[in-house]
């Protein structure tokens, strides 16, 4: 905790995660139909915050493939079912 | 068709050397850089050759064949060819060139069994190629849709792919080669970020089989040549080549398509962050001056020819925009458009989840798998962490920006702003070059995006695969709206009020004359039919007014529809 507090804090660090909360804030005012879980930018913005907080720490890279497989999975659960669907027409 | 093939392979030839003594004298010095530089070069002389060729009216196989044969017997004599020394292989890696393999062969085999698919292409960029090659050279006659006098930097390439065979089973290869200047930017531009060579072609990889690149390289459609272009310039622009080495993209990408001025804030800002690294001049600015001078005079052909037709260089576009059915055509900056065209593209349209790839991307960004997931996050970390990065993905977003404040917010916007996905390929095969695990999901998603870019979904997977399994001497949409029912010999009148798909009634050899009506009404347009000699019509008008007149004309027997929308006079 004494170290912690100590710990010098990077000015832009914090404007980086304030700027992640503003576009968090306004996704979950602007588009309420969208849950943060599946919105894409939400999620990115969440990302940054991540990304910030591990800078320079072992966790960010798998931290990093976990998102970008969760992103991955997102944009599948969209996509895929036209192309499959198209992809069977296909012969 | 042999002759033809002759003399195309000799006028290839020519143009390959002539751009290497050309490139020669003006080449950076930076491998992949220079190769950009030979490419857009290469691009330039067949542009101008096409251009050269139709306005003197000696566009065909011969004049085009004898002028390669001369100047490729002085570039032998003079001992030129001596120069072309096979470059040394960059060391990519086993799984990049299987990669690159794989793509290679299927862009070949896409240009072999695709023919033209895209209702804006049958529409308004080809009609004029097909009647250049009819006619020789260019004509006054380019069809009646609004666009079709739009620039046509990239139908010169077309054209360049067709005139020889007289056929059209090539035309694809215009935009492969915009893919191979797309690909060659993109590694350019991760090579200078400081990626490795495997991944800096991984990057041009990936950029390659974003979804909305694959479908408009072999789709006849010049938003990827444009946004292949727009890449060359951030290419160039970050290395700091000397800026008149920046002229002859500029002025090539201008003739290809107006949205890439658009893109230009992005690239001066690009310019401008990086005056403090080391300039890159070209062998001879000298002759690099010359080249852009050359290059403005082609792009700038289009413009200038408006001018004299219409009074108005960007013709149909006036200051007010233009309409075309309901789709409003946007001039100048409004903000509106930069918000609206920006919250869709990232709130919906980035999911591509409405429908399969199309190369027209309606209602999708087709910007993929990989630049949706791991593409972005490693440009956020690449911005956080490089220098490079956050300096392309800065002038990247300024581009998009500009562009979107820039263009209408309709179904169609996405394909303006096809250069940016690049810059999220270039982050992702950074990370996958960090970690075993994302370069695994990069490669799964590499995987997946080849899967679902076979076949583009422009229209049915039934009507994809009967144009493909035609025999390649006819292949052709042209079965999918008149079938069995217009004769091959018979010419065809086309009488429409807005769009006009008429490129398909020329048939893959331009074979069939196609007569296109400027008339009011269904008596006139009889009676224009009765003196050119046409029994056959396509009609697409749009009014009321002048479909009863047709169907007043058809319940009178003198009009017969046979199919869709093609009529006989009977």
């Amino acid at each position: 905790m004494n170290s912690l507090l100590k710990a010098k804090v990077d000015p832009r660090d914090v404007a980086e995660i304030l700027a992640a909360i503003g576009i968090v804030l306004w996704r979950i005012v602007t588009s309420p139909e969208h849950a943060v879980w599946r919105d894409w930018i939400s999620l990115l913005a969440v990302y940054w915050i991540v990304a910030v907080v591990l800078k320079e720490k072992r966790a960010l890279i798998p931290v990093t493939a976990v998102f970008g497989a969760a992103l991955m999975g997102l944009y599948l659960c969209g996509h895929y079912p036209h192309a499959v669907e198209f992809l069977r027409t296909v012969r | 068709m042999i002759l033809g093939l002759f003399w195309m392979i000799v006028a290839q030839a020519s143009v390959f050397l002539a751009s290497h003594v050309l490139w020669r004298k003006v080449r950076c010095g930076e491998p992949v850089l220079d190769v950009v530089q030979f490419l857009l070069i290469r691009l330039l002389l067949i542009s101008a050759l096409v251009v050269a060729a139709g306005v003197t009216g000696f566009l065909a196989p011969l004049p085009l064949g004898l002028l390669g044969a001369a100047g490729l017997a002085v570039m032998l004599a003079t001992g030129q060819h001596l120069h072309v020394q096979r470059a040394p292989w960059p060391p990519i890696g086993r799984a990049t060139l299987a990669l690159l393999i794989l793509l290679g062969v299927r862009l070949l085999l896409q240009v072999w069994f695709y023919a033209p698919f895209v209702g804006d292409v049958h529409a308004y960029h080809l009609p004029k190629v097909a009647e250049w090659v009819r006619a020789g050279g260019f004509t006054r006659e380019m069809g009646l849709d609004p666009c079709v006098t739009f620039p046509s930097g990239f139908e010169l390439v077309e054209t360049w792919w067709v005139v020889f065979l007289h056929h059209d089973v090539l035309i694809e290869m215009a935009g492969v080669e915009f893919a191979v200047l797309a690909f060659a930017a993109v590694a350019a531009l991760a090579r200078r970020v400081g990626l490795s060579p495997a991944a800096a072609a991984l990057s041009g990889g990936l950029y390659l089989l974003t979804p909305l690149f694959a479908m408009q390289a072999t789709g006849c459609l010049n938003d990827a040549p444009a946004a292949a272009v727009v890449l060359s310039l951030f290419a160039l622009a970050f290395a700091r080549v000397h800026p008149v080495a920046l002229l002859l993209p500029l002025a090539l990408g201008t003739g290809i398509k107006g949205t890439v001025i658009y893109a230009l804030p992005g690239i001066a800002l690009v310019a401008w962050l990086q005056r403090k690294e080391a300039p890159l001049r070209p062998s001879s600015v000298r002759w690099a001056f010359s080249l852009a001078v050359l290059a403005a005079a082609i792009g700038g052909y289009w413009y200038f020819r408006n001018w004299l037709w219409f009074g108005n260089p960007t013709h149909p576009m006036t200051k007010d925009g233009f309409d075309l059915g309901g789709v409003h055509v946007q001039a100048g900056i409004q903000w509106s458009s930069l918000s609206r065209n920006l919250l869709e593209l990232l709130g919906d349209r980035i999911y591509d989840h409405h429908s399969s790839y199309q190369a027209d991307c309606y209602r999708e960004a087709g910007w993929g798998l990989v630049v949706f997931s791991v593409g972005m996050l490693g440009l956020i970390l690449g911005a956080r962490e490089d220098r490079g990065l956050r300096v392309l993905g800065g002038a990247f977003a300024l581009s998009l920006i500009s562009v979107f404040t820039l263009v209408s917010f309709d179904g169609w916007y996405g394909r303006f702003v096809l250069f940016f996905p690049a810059v999220a390929c270039i982050a992702a095969a950074r990370l996958g070059e960090r970690s075993r695990p994302i370069a695994a999901l990069v490669a799964a998603g590499a995987v997946l995006q080849f899967g679902a870019t076979l076949v583009a979904a422009d229209t049915t997977g039934p009507r994809m695969m009967a144009l493909m399994s035609q025999p390649w001497r006819q292949r052709s949409a042209e079965p999918w709206l008149v079938k069995d029912a217009l004769p091959p010999s018979e010419p065809v009148a086309v009488y429409s009020t807005m769009r006009s798909v008429s490129y398909m009634y020329y048939r893959a050899d331009f074979s069939r004359n196609v007569v296109y009506l400027r008339v009011r009404n269904a008596a006139e347009m009889k009676e224009e039919m009765a003196r050119r000699g046409v029994r056959y019509v396509y009609i697409d008008v749009s009014s009321p007014h002048r479909k009863a007149d047709v169907q007043a004309m058809v319940d009178a027997g003198r009009l017969r529809l046979l199919t869709g929308q093609l009529y006989r006079l009977e």
